[in-house]
């Protein structure tokens, strides 16, 4: 087996309980802007700041990761397949447009918050019908506020 | 910001306002409950009625919409009546309660 690098390791989990925390606190606060369904997304500072400083997979495993513990440790189960397509769509957006020309920070996460509630609405327009679609505007056009607020957290965090 | 990411922007923007579009198609005066996919019931607006679905109960009285009963932890399904901009859903339970203007094919589906 390969050596594993300590420290990242150590960085890495420290990013996830932190993306975790952010999460649990958001869940327990009601949602910002009712009736909408939707929150500011805090977690996902660490996502953007795990792929600033670490890399795209680095990234990845912070995501993937608070998705799944977060749903397991805090009994979310029934949400899981929602947060999980909408995670991977989204880290799958932001690994392909990282470190491109012209693209920065802001555009990475709003395209990242964009992508997330597109996968949780594709997902709910199975489960629920599409009626869900009403949402859409909404949740695209607060993906740009959330998206670029979420960016200016990470940027101005110092490397651990 | 650099210049791409504008461009980002400009496209969640585009494809926000695209989905607005049909939402303008406004009114309605039927009501359609659906849980899992299933329509439980289709009626007019102006019937009154008390629905029991599983998880939920919608009211619709004197042409308003709610839900008054939802064993859902969050209770989101319950603020607020039923508009056409405004389905009430319930994600726990699978519940969609719409206002639409055509019938689906059958003209009543009552259970």
């Amino acid at each position: 087996m390969s050596r594993i690098d300590t420290k990242k390791l150590t960085r890495l989990s420290l990013l996830i309980a932190v993306a975790l925390v952010l999460q649990y606190v958001e869940s327990v606060l009601p949602y910002p802007i009712p009736p909408l369904p939707i929150h500011i997304g805090l977690a996902n500072v660490a996502v953007l700041y795990a792929l600033k400083n670490e890399g795209r997979g680095a990234a990845c495993i912070v995501g993937l990761l608070r998705c799944l513990l977060f749903s397991l440790l805090f009994g979310r189960v029934a949400a899981l397949m929602y947060s999980l397509l909408g995670t991977a769509l989204s880290l799958l957006g932001m690994c392909l447009l990282h470190e491109k020309r012209g693209v920065s920070l802001f555009g990475l996460s709003v395209l990242g918050a964009f992508l997330f509630n597109a996968g949780q609405l594709l997902v709910a327009t199975f489960t629920i019908g599409t009626s869900v679609l009403v949402y859409a505007p909404w949740f695209g056009l607060l993906s740009i506020p959330c998206g670029l607020l979420t960016a200016l957290a990470a940027r101005y965090i110092p490397k651990l | 910001m650099k210049r791409f990411d504008f461009l980002i922007i400009a496209i969640v923007l585009l494809l926000s306002f695209a989905a607005l579009i049909p939402l303008f198609r406004g009114g309605g005066d039927r009501v359609r409950i659906e849980q899992d996919g299933t329509i439980l019931y289709e009626g007019p607006l102006n019937r009154n009625a008390v629905i029991e679905c599983e998880g939920n109960t919608v009211e619709i009285l004197n042409g308003e919409v709610y839900i008054t009963h939802a064993d859902c932890e969050d209770g989101l399904c319950q603020r607020g009546a039923c508009t056409p901009l405004h389905p009430l859903i319930c994600l726990p339970n699978r519940l969609s309660v719409t206002i639409v203007t055509e019938a689906s094919e059958v003209d009543d589906v009552t259970y």
